[in-house]
């Protein structure tokens, strides 16, 4: 499998008052295989969004390096218009992220205009008649405003505005959690097919673990600003070795009453990044905490089985 | 047991008068919750589960207006009650209703601790330090750790599930029959939305109160309520047991609904085609037949009527019509 991405030992501080970080990222390091998605899953105040920003330099990370296409590209000065176009964002406020005083044609077809891709305006129109028709919509769109779409629809055109300019990578944020579930079903099942006719790979930002299994190939999950496990989808969800993921999957509301397991109510709420607890950030909430060791070694990632990493000291 | 009917909603109509048009938001809804039930009421955006809400407690308000029906809660007719008395006597103390956004709710320049005192002061003859103190007890019912110190701190100090929290403690403070909780956990975390889950169960199970839960999420559902009534456009379409509805729906929309929720079995999602209609103009007859894979054409004439297929378990569909 060919490596697409590669993140090493990425950190994002955010300055906060006098002499005080918020460290949203704090040192994550994830590959990302090309064809592949992969799912960054945690709760609020995670760091997954800031993660998947930094990731495209939309944001600077404080630290740490970026492959792309095993090329670094978080020292070059700024990404250039060429590999702009290669790495697009589809975020998760539909209502927010088209412009409300531009027709649709104008959102979809606007990076076309600025990465000259087409010559003429017969082009550009065609093109854009192509793309939003992929995406599940008729041409009777294109002269409409955001406000005459629902938010299905919505999505839909930030989705073809993200994908029209021919990316190798999409990262989408949270894209459906501002949907009804039946129409975040048909989104997704969009994503997945538009995933094989246009061999993209994403990165597949969201709190919902149960999505992140049917449509990933593999996840982080991340608790305040670090990796607590990761590796393939499979194995994560077949043996969960993490408490925190265990304590995650117990309290996902489920349909059949059968998959219920006792639940782990988790005491208490995400501390405050800017004064993250020592050693593991997990133990103030951890369950399972072993002693002194938690409190004062922050654990590091370890390969358990093949391709299933946790940072944890159960498992030192 | 011998259950005791609490809340009666006959054949409610809500109109919405906008500039586009008559929004025809409830469509003759029927709804009956027992004393000490947890009642879910589930659909997506636009089913009208809030309306029906706000029509029990009176907040339909301009454009809305309720053309007709019945709205019966311990015998009395709240729509033949004077606005008056439903302020002064069942908004607020025997029906409560806690929201989607608790931060927005509280009001922002008073402190958590007055906020609640103050409910109590309204609705009981107590003075000031007997509220104070029932406020703290309150708070600790909530599970909240350090009253005495939340009760001091404002509105803007507090994360969404102690928000919630001091927002379902206000709501308790006057012990009503009813409290509606209106997507009470939808702005919270999983691992919040558990712990919040979890203290509305107790409530019920302890202090026999009596929850309608409105929620556009199945599995919380599942997990917490005895029946649920399932909304789609202004309709209520199937209203069951718990159970009833998850293994064995009988209508179209609920089983498209259970089949596009990600759960651990499933391999892809299911979607339901076409789109919710716009209330507008809705579709004749079934208002969800233009969606439905079993469409007949009697479905685009008449409204089905609510049948009851087993015991307890009704649904409004045509496919059960003899």
């Amino acid at each position: 499998m060919e490596e697409l991405i590669q993140l090493k030992d990425i950190k994002k501080y955010f300055p906060w008052k006098k002499q005080k970080y918020v460290k949203a990222v704090d040192g994550v390091s994830i590959t990302v295989n090309r064809r592949d998605i992969f799912g960054l899953v945690g709760e609020s105040g995670s760091g997954k969004t800031t993660l998947g920003r930094v990731l495209l330099r939309l944001i600077e990370p404080t630290s740490g390096s970026i492959f792309f296409n095993g090329k670094e590209i978080s020292k070059i000065k700024k990404i250039d218009k060429n590999l702009r176009k290669k790495m697009q964002i589809v975020f998760q406020d539909p209502y927010s992220s088209l412009h409300p005083r531009k027709k649709i044609k104008d959102i979809i077809g606007s990076g076309l205009r600025t990465h000259h891709m087409v010559k003429n305006e017969d082009e550009l129109i065609e093109k854009i008649e192509r793309f939003l028709n992929l995406v599940g919509m008729g041409n009777e769109h294109l002269f409409r405003y955001p406000h005459e779409l629902s938010g299905g629809q919505r999505q839909r055109v930030a989705i073809a505005r993200a994908l029209i300019l021919n990316p190798e990578f999409v990262v989408l944020d949270e894209p459906t959690s501002s949907l009804d579930v039946s129409v975040q079903a048909e989104i997704l099942n969009l994503l997945k097919k538009l995933r094989e006719e246009l061999n993209l790979t994403y990165i597949f930002i969201t709190h919902d673990l149960f999505l992140t299994k049917i449509i990933t190939e593999k996840i982080a999950i991340m608790y305040l600003g670090k990796i607590m496990e990761y590796g393939d989808t499979e194995r994560v969800f077949k043996n969960p070795m993490h408490p925190y993921t265990r304590a995650l999957f117990s309290v996902i509301p489920r349909l059949d009453a059968k998959m219920r397991s006792k639940k782990i109510i988790l005491k208490g709420e995400i501390p405050s990044p800017v004064n993250p607890p020592l050693g593991c950030r997990f133990h103030t909430r951890c369950i399972n905490k072993i002693g002194e060791i938690c409190e004062k070694t922050s654990p590091s990632l370890k390969e358990i089985e093949e391709n299933h990493f946790v940072a944890c000291h159960l498992y030192d | 047991m011998v259950q005791e009917l609490l809340l009666e909603i006959k054949d409610l109509e809500v109109n919405f008068y906008t500039y586009r048009g008559v929004v025809k938001a409830l469509n003759g809804v029927n709804l009956k919750i027992n004393k000490g039930e947890f009642f879910g009421l589930v659909g997506e955006t636009g089913c009208g589960k809030s309306v029906t809400a706000s029509a029990v407690l009176n907040l339909v308000q301009n454009p809305g207006k309720i053309e007709k029906g019945e709205i019966i809660f311990q015998g009395k007719e709240l729509l033949k009650m004077d606005k008056e008395e439903i302020r002064k006597n069942v908004r607020g103390k025997e029906i409560t209703m806690i929201m989607q956004y608790p931060i927005a709710a509280l009001n922002p320049v008073v402190n958590n601790g007055d906020q609640i005192s103050e409910a109590l002061l309204a609705n009981k003859n107590i003075n000031k330090d007997e509220a104070k103190k029932r406020t703290i007890e309150l708070l600790r019912e909530v599970n909240i750790p350090e009253p005495e110190k939340i009760a001091r701190q404002y509105p803007h100090q507090l994360s969404g599930g102690m928000a919630q929290r001091v927002m379902i403690a206000m709501m308790l403070s006057t012990k009503p029959a009813l409290l509606i909780a209106d997507e009470p956990t939808t702005a919270l975390d999983v691992s919040i939305q558990a712990q919040v889950l979890s203290l509305l169960k107790d409530l019920v199970v302890k202090h026999k109160t009596t929850i309608l839960l409105i929620t556009h999420d199945l599995s919380v559902v599942a997990e917490t309520c005895d029946r649920v009534g399932v909304m789609y456009a202004g309709d209520m379409v199937e209203i069951g047991e718990v159970d009833q509805i998850i293994h064995n729906s009988r209508h179209p929309y609920t089983r498209g609904l259970i089949n596009s929720i990600p759960s651990e079995k499933s391999r892809e999602l299911i979607e339901i085609r076409g789109s919710v209609p716009d209330l507008v103009e809705p579709p004749t007859g079934c208002r969800f037949h233009p969606r439905c894979d079993y469409a007949k054409p009697i479905c685009k004439k008449g409204k089905p009527q609510m049948l009851e297929i087993e015991k307890n378990h009704f649904a409004a569909c045509f496919l059960y019509e003899k």
